[in-house]
Order: C-alpha cells, then structure tokens, then sequence
C-alpha cells in the first residue's frame, strides 16, 4: 500500500503535472501566489459556512412561524375556485380546507423567499471570493515586500564585495529582526575572507625574505673564487630550482589574493583577443620546445577589467594547455563576443581526461592523478588563479575534457559597455604568432565540432 | 667602486655584501634608514642597493634624497 504522504504530495503536485502534459506554463508557486490562493479559499470556506448556517437559521425560523400560524396574509390572495365551487361559503368545512390551503401557499412562498435568498447570496459570496483574492494578492505583495527588497539588496552583494548591508529599517518587526541577522552574518562572513586574504597576502610577502636569504646565501656561495667540488655544484642547482618553484608558488599566491582582493582597481577596456596573442608571443619558447601546432581566431571580444589580472588570467590557461598537451600536439584559441557576453576559450589535445575529476581542477593545489607538486607541472594554482580571476570580473569558468582528450576552458566574460575602449579591432583575423601552424583539421586530436575553422 | 647597501634583514645584507666583496667592491653596510641616511650624506657611493620598507627611515625617503645627487645609484 502507498504511504500517504507521497500520495497527498502527488495530489498536490497534480494541476502541474497536468499542466505539463498538456504544454501549459503555470505560474511559479510563490508565496504570494500561495498566501492569495490561501486568502481566497479561506474566505470561500467561512462565506459558506455562513450561508449554510443562514439557510439553517432561516428554515427553523421558516417552520416555526408557519407551523404557529398563518403569518404570510400577502400570500394568501383569493381561494382558488376550486375551493368555493367545492365549498360554497358557509358551509362547515370551508374554514379548515381553507386555513389548509393558506397554510400549503404560505409554506411555499416561504421556501420561494428562502431559495431566492440562498441563490442571491451565493452570488454576492462569488463575487466578494473573486474581490477577495484580488484584495488578498495585494495584500501579500505589501506583506511581502520587505522580503523583495532584503532578496535584491543581498543578490546585490557578492563573495567580492560583502561590504554591503541590507539596513532594514522600519518598526522592530519579524523582517527586521531577519534584516538585521543576515547584516550580522553578513559582517562575520566578511571579517572572514578578509582575514583569509590578508593572511595569504601577508604570508607571501613574509615568505619572500628568508627565500631571498637563502637564495642570496646560495648564489654568493657559489660565485666564491675558485672551483667548488661538482657536488656543491649539483647541490647549489637543486636549491635553486627550489627556490625558483617556492617563488613561483609565492607569486600565485599574491597574484590569487590580488585577484580575490584588488581585481576593482585600474578597470580598463581592453581586447582579449589581443591579450591572448600577447600572450601566446610570450609563451613561443615554450610552444616551439614541444612542437605544438598553435592557432589563434580572434572574434573581436572587449572586456573591462584590471588588464593584468586579465593577461594573466589568458596567460595561465595558454601555459597550462601547453604544460598538458603532447609533443607535437595542438593547441587553439578562440575569442568571440555575444549579445551581452564575450567568450575565450583556450582547447588543447593531449591524454584522456576524467570529466569528474576536471571540474574540481580550479580548486587550489587540485592536480589530476599523477601531478605533484613537486613536478614540473607548475604549482597547481594556475587554473585557480584563472577561476578567481574570472569570478572578480563577474565572470564564469567552464571546464571540459574533450571526448577525444585534452581540456577545453571556455572563459565567460561580461561584454564592455559599447563606446569603451580600443576602437578598430579586426572582426575574424586569424593569426598563428607561435610554433609551426598547421590546420587543426589536419590534427588528429582535432574537435569534430570546430575543425572546420580557419 | 663603493656600494651601500641598506637593507634591515641583517643575514641577507651580509650575504649580499660578502657576494660584492668577492668581486671586489667596496661594500658598506646600512642595518636602518637613518644610518642609510646618514652614510648617504658622509660617503660618497657609486651603487645604492636599497630595500623600501626600512625602519627609520623609508627607503623611499632615502631615494627621493639620494635621487638628485647621486644619478648612478641602483634601488634593489
């Protein structure tokens, strides 16, 4: 047997189902919808209840007095004739079967009077439930208003900028008293993150000087006249390059708190696509050493942000799809602009990928299976520092194995105010600043979505 | 060729200054701003390794001073 409370919810849930089938869009369950309905329906239930209670009421009354007596003389009128052609007037029984027939005429006409009353009642009762409703869905609209207002001013603050408060104001009521909690939760998430950041950002500048001691001990001692037996020499150059990673990592580190901190600062609008090539110049040394086909289509897409967080931010995605791909691999960019939002999405080919795993990539220090730290698979901050970035530009970062392997980061931006801005930007310049270009149709690792390009 | 260095850290001022040494500079050594300062206008100093944040006085201070008179000096 069903339980009976999944069976009530399905009852429940039946005008929507219902609407589905048959293609219908119903209106969102809101509260105010719910409070409106729950106004309307209570209304209609004590109207009737009264009317039930009336008509009760007004049938005793009724019997009452027409069973006492005859109290109706307007209904009465003439007796009917055949009345006085059965009993002339006089006669003994005329009185009686008159009194009889008065009574029967009044009865009715009472129960005439009272279903007239039913029917006009339940009338105004419709139309007082149909005034109702109206009445109730302004009512719960000036109900719930407060709770509008407080929903838009806390979507207005964001994990960026929790300085804003919802400052409710009006009497100590129930909205108040839930304005003024979110304010106190708000300022506690606040002194938080600020903690947080400042703590990374602190720690990181601390950092640097004992690594500087320690380079500069290092480096001075192995400049020393004279030559150093070949393990110093082998000793000096593993430090070094630990120091040069523990650099590194400091740097992501402020750039990370930079980003999550500073992104407001010196907003300008610049073009990504031109980022992108910067940055894909910068990085040629690199794309030659492993022979990767790179590929540039640049769609025309202009943003505003902080111009080196956002250089950087196109920076880490080239270099950590130049870090994972293979020799002899491919690699391509592709910058465009919608209606209100401009895209960048960097795809590279490389070994399969598990999809689960390269959603959580953007975390810190997340690292597919078999990256370490210590590898020369950079820090495991690049693609943090990319999501932080993104999401201080208001922005959003998607990432996706490809079917045929490698990642494919698609960067969402919002678009910059037109007018703003460098002016003349090339609409579809393709351009292959680094490596040896090839086609990527001609790859094999090549998407069967995008091949066709170029 | 002389060269001041003005650094608060002592362990990294000596070893910059023990690396110039072996090259064969004249190296003189500032542990605070105000002696930074104060060496600055006695000596005279062909490179100026000068760290920002010092105590004393700002390394930034020290420069806008040491700017004009001095066109050779370097800023770590």
């Amino acid at each position: 047997m069903d339980n009976p409370v999944p069976a009530a919810l399905r009852l429940l849930r039946a005008p929507r189902r219902l609407g589905q089938r048959w293609g219908l869009r119903l209106p969102r369950r809101t509260v105010r919808l719910r409070l409106t309905a729950l106004y309307g329906l209570l209304f209609l239930a004590s109207g009737a209840l009264l009317l039930v209670i009336l008509n009760v009421a007004a049938h005793g009354w009724s019997n009452e007095n027409t069973q006492s007596g005859p109290v109706c003389p307007a209904a009465w009128g003439r007796p009917p004739r055949w009345l006085t052609a059965k009993h002339p007037l006089g006669s003994p029984a005329f009185p009686k079967e008159l009194q009889e027939w008065q009574t029967a005429r009044c009865a009715a006409a009472r129960a005439a009077q009272l279903n007239w009353l039913m029917e006009e009642s339940a009338f105004a009762l419709a139309g007082m439930a149909l005034l109702s409703v109206g009445a109730g869905w302004v009512m719960a609209g000036r109900a719930l208003r407060p709770l509008r207002e407080m929903t838009a001013a806390a979507q207005a603050i964001s994990a960026d900028d929790l300085s804003g408060r919802l400052a409710v104001t009006g009497p100590s009521d129930e909205m108040k008293d839930l304005g003024d909690t979110i304010d106190s939760l708000l300022a506690r998430l606040q002194a938080a993150f600020d903690a947080q950041r400042r703590f990374v950002a602190n720690a990181s500048h601390e950092l640097r000087t004992p690594l500087a001691m320690m380079r500069t001990s290092v480096e001075v001692a192995a400049a020393k006249p004279g030559q150093a037996p070949p393990q110093v020499t082998e000793l000096v150059s593993k430090v070094t390059e630990g120091l040069d990673q523990a650099d590194r990592l400091l740097e992501n580190f402020l750039t990370l708190a930079r980003a999550q901190y500073g992104a407001k600062e010196s907003q300008e609008t610049i073009s990504l696509g031109a980022v992108a090539a910067r940055m894909l110049g910068e990085h040629s040394g690199e794309i030659a050493a492993k022979a990767i086909r790179a590929q540039q289509e640049d769609g025309g897409a202009q943003v505003t942000g902080n111009a080196t967080l956002l250089a950087r931010m196109a920076g880490n995605l080239i270099s950590n799809a130049i870090r994972h791909n293979d020799r002899g691999g491919w690699l391509r960019i592709q910058t465009r602009a919608s209606q209100a939002t401009v895209h960048l999405t960097v795809e590279n080919g490389g070994g399969m990928l598990d999809p689960a795993s390269v959603k959580e990539l953007a975390q810190p220090f997340r690292r597919l299976a078999g990256d370490r730290t210590g590898s020369a698979h950079g820090t495991g901050l690049g693609l943090s520092i990319v999501a932080a970035i993104v999401g201080a530009h208001n922005g959003s970062l998607q990432l996706h194995a490809r079917p045929q392997g490698g990642l494919r980061a698609v960067v969402e931006l919002p678009r910059a105010p037109a007018g703003s801005g460098p002016a003349a930007e090339p609409a579809a310049a393709v351009t292959a600043p680094a490596g040896p270009a090839a086609p990527p149709a001609a790859s094999p690792g090549s998407p069967a979505r995008t091949g066709a390009r170029a | 060729m002389k060269v001041l260095i003005a650094e608060d850290v002592k362990r990294l001022a000596d070893d910059i200054a023990e690396g110039l040494r072996d090259q064969g500079m004249a190296v003189d050594i500032a542990y605070d701003g105000s002696d930074a300062a104060f060496k600055l206008d006695v000596y005279h100093y062909d490179v100026l390794v000068l760290d920002r944040d010092l105590p004393g006085v700002h390394g930034d201070t020290i420069w806008t001073r040491s700017a004009g008179r001095s066109p050779a000096a370097a800023s770590r």
